[in-house]
């Protein structure tokens, strides 16, 4: 039942596995209930790489990746690399269409990566548990999904 | 019940779902946007893209959710996410309050009920709005979707 309707879980959940057996160099730099905001020690491409190996390692895919450094160049504005992940993995529609299709508004996720300097990397998100907290019946996915992005971060930051 | 069963009972449950929407689509509830297409499903998405570009915004892509749910042998009705930004309201977020960026871009949920094609958002007033700084903006960015969602009501 778990594995059949959560599989993307059991996926993030090995994640979690891999990250808790390693040291997670992710700093930690804001959380509030909507935003999460963590700092990698990592350079830029570097962070980028590994965000999202670890997001295909947790099965999700990316079907959406704003370059936000060229598109804010656009508006005559210069920054360091600044990118987002829009991701999302099919059978999550499941659970998701099952409880509040409305909740569809929130499909993809969204995980935005910016250079800080040559050597930190900034990634924020919008926890999951606070977008779906207004859906029916979707808190307990929010909060299982929560836990999958810390851990595609924390795979991140090895 | 088997997986398959399962799955078209999802899916015609969602149609349901739809279809009961479809009463009270031209209601609103205070922070989200909804109005009845007078087009097909097709042609809604044409036009709501059309709109966004004629607000001089991009869009970024379109999640194509009934193709998704395909995936895992869901039967889903018609149902598409359209993600659409201009780096200027970008520059005012960076500037403005940056805990905002995972907000953008904005969306809006194109999808099909039993009474037509329906056209959804949430508020950027309750989105982008809620932090400190950006509340005119979120006003702003309000008037702009109920224009683009006003194309397709005409």
């Amino acid at each position: 039942m778990f594995r059949k309707h959560y599989p993307w879980l059991t996926a993030g959940l090995t994640v979690a596995v891999v990250a808790i057996s390693s040291p997670a160099l992710a700093q930690q730099l804001k959380v509030t209930q909507t935003i999460v905001e963590k700092a990698i020690d990592q350079p830029y491409a570097q962070a980028v790489a590994k965000i999202e190996a670890a997001i295909k390692g947790a099965r999700f895919m990316i079907i959406g990746e704003p370059n936000y450094q060229q598109m804010q160049r656009m508006v005559g504005r210069e920054r360091r690399g600044a990118k987002a992940y829009f991701i999302f993995r099919p059978d999550l529609g499941t659970p998701v269409f099952d409880n509040d299709f409305n909740a569809a508004m929130e499909i993809p996720l969204k995980i935005l990566i910016y250079e800080a300097d040559s050597r930190k990397t900034i990634v924020r998100y919008k926890l999951p548990s606070s977008a779906l907290a207004d859906y029916r019946g979707l808190g307990g996915l929010g909060k299982d999904l929560d836990t999958v992005l810390d851990n595609i971060v924390a795979a991140a930051s090895k | 019940m088997t997986t398959a069963g399962s799955r078209v009972l999802v899916g015609t449950m969602v149609g349901l779902m739809v279809g009961a929407i479809g009463v009270t689509a031209q209601q609103q509830a205070s922070d989200r946007g909804m109005v009845m297409s007078r087009y097909g499903y097709d042609e809604t998405v044409t036009r709501v893209k059309q709109a966004i570009e004629g607000q001089q915004m991009m869009v970024l892509f379109t999640a194509d959710h009934q193709q998704m749910l395909s995936m895992v042998q869901v039967q889903a009705p018609p149902m598409s996410t359209i993600e659409f930004f201009h780096p200027r309201y970008g520059k005012a977020i960076f500037e403005g309050n940056r805990d905002a960026s995972p907000e953008i871009p904005l969306r809006i949920l194109v999808m099909q009920g039993e009474k037509g094609a329906m056209v959804s958002w949430v508020k950027p007033s309750v989105t982008i709005g809620k932090y400190r700084g950006l509340e005119s903006l979120g006003r702003e960015l309000d008037s702009t979707l109920q224009q683009i969602a006003a194309t397709v009501t005409r």
